[in-house]
């Protein structure tokens, strides 16, 4: 018996040496595993952007990574993919899939999954557009069409400890003539809410097209600081 | 009858105007304190925690902790859905 727990306390100990130990070990950079691998894509075309673009990728990822530390970009999801929605042809745009991670708030959660989709909308399409169209090369190409930004987040709501999370996510297109205008300051927001193309779900279900009716004015992203987070001070946050 | 139906009409009539109300009294709850929807903090909370004193939270800190609060594969509309590789 004494031996049997002293080995279960072992395996406990050996445990949190190795995860203890990942921790100094682990890289200041975030793995690339958000990057779409270049074999996974089902086109020429979206390849060779991969590849074109890998490092303005990388930076893309690195600065979400350190930046907006609550934001976790999946996994293969940052990359030059085609909206399903645009039928034939091979439009391909930059595109990523984060999850947002926050705090549960009653105020939050009596908000509508419109509602919550909109104020979402409002936090972060437009600093992560900012972001993705940092680089002149990228934005200048003929072969990046528009930006796709899938937003999702834990829906808020009673639920037994055993049941999967259910996640809500809402999904926005920019066509690239709308993103730059509206980045050079020649739209506003509304009329970039306006002409992007936003899609809503709860967990598995579309639900319908979303047009914004009301649009907050959010500086979150760029007023939050995270307490306690210690920036990697090789990292500068814009 | 007729009463009934005139009854069941100011029923729903008031809970729609009420729902109505509650919705822009959140919204304006929203445009107004819009950082009390405080992301990450739960995160950086138990780590200090784990550690017994505050201390400085590192972004790999965060990404352990991510890793290690996970539970379940959460039920989410499919990338594959929304776009092609």
């Amino acid at each position: 018996m004494k031996s049997r727990l002293l080995a279960g306390a072992a395996a406990v100990a050996l445990a949190l040496l190795f995860t203890l130990g990942g921790v100094g070990r682990a890289a200041a950079a975030p793995p690339d595993s958000a990057l779409l691998p270049l074999d996974q894509y089902t086109s020429e075309k979206g390849r060779e952007l991969g590849r074109k673009y890998a490092e303005e990728l990388r930076a893309l990822a690195s600065g979400i990574y350190h930046c907006i530390p609550w934001l976790e970009v999946q996994e293969h999801s940052l990359g030059f993919y085609r909206p399903k929605h645009l039928g034939g042809g091979d439009s391909r745009y930059l595109s990523m899939r984060a999850f947002i991670e926050q705090d549960a708030s009653p105020d939050f959660a009596r908000l509508t999954v419109a509602n919550q989709a909109a104020a979402m909308y409002a936090r972060y399409v437009a600093a992560l557009l900012k972001r993705m169209a940092r680089s002149q090369a990228l934005t200048a190409d003929p072969g990046v069409e528009g930006f796709t930004i899938i937003l999702e987040w834990l829906k808020q709501s009673a639920r037994a400890a055993s049941d999967r999370p259910i996640h809500e996510t809402v999904a926005v297109f920019i066509d690239k003539a709308s993103a730059l205008d509206f980045l050079a300051g020649r739209i506003t927001p509304r009329a970039l809410a306006d002409r992007a193309q936003i899609r809503l779900w709860d967990g598995e279900t579309s639900l319908e097209n979303l047009r914004l009716t009301r649009l907050a004015e959010d500086d979150f992203v760029s007023t939050y600081k995270m307490k306690d987070y210690q920036l990697d001070p090789r990292v500068t946050c814009p | 009858m007729r009463r009934d139906r005139l009854h069941a009409f100011a029923i729903v009539t008031a809970a729609l105007l009420t729902a109505a109300c509650a919705s822009s009294e959140e919204w304006a709850t929203w445009k107004e304190h819009p950082s009390h929807f405080a992301s990450g903090e739960h995160l950086a909370f138990s780590l200090r925690n784990r550690s017994g004193s505050t201390a400085r939270v590192t972004r790999e800190d965060i990404a352990l902790a991510r890793s290690q609060g996970w539970w379940g594969k959460p039920i989410t509309v499919s990338t594959e859905q929304i776009l092609e590789k």
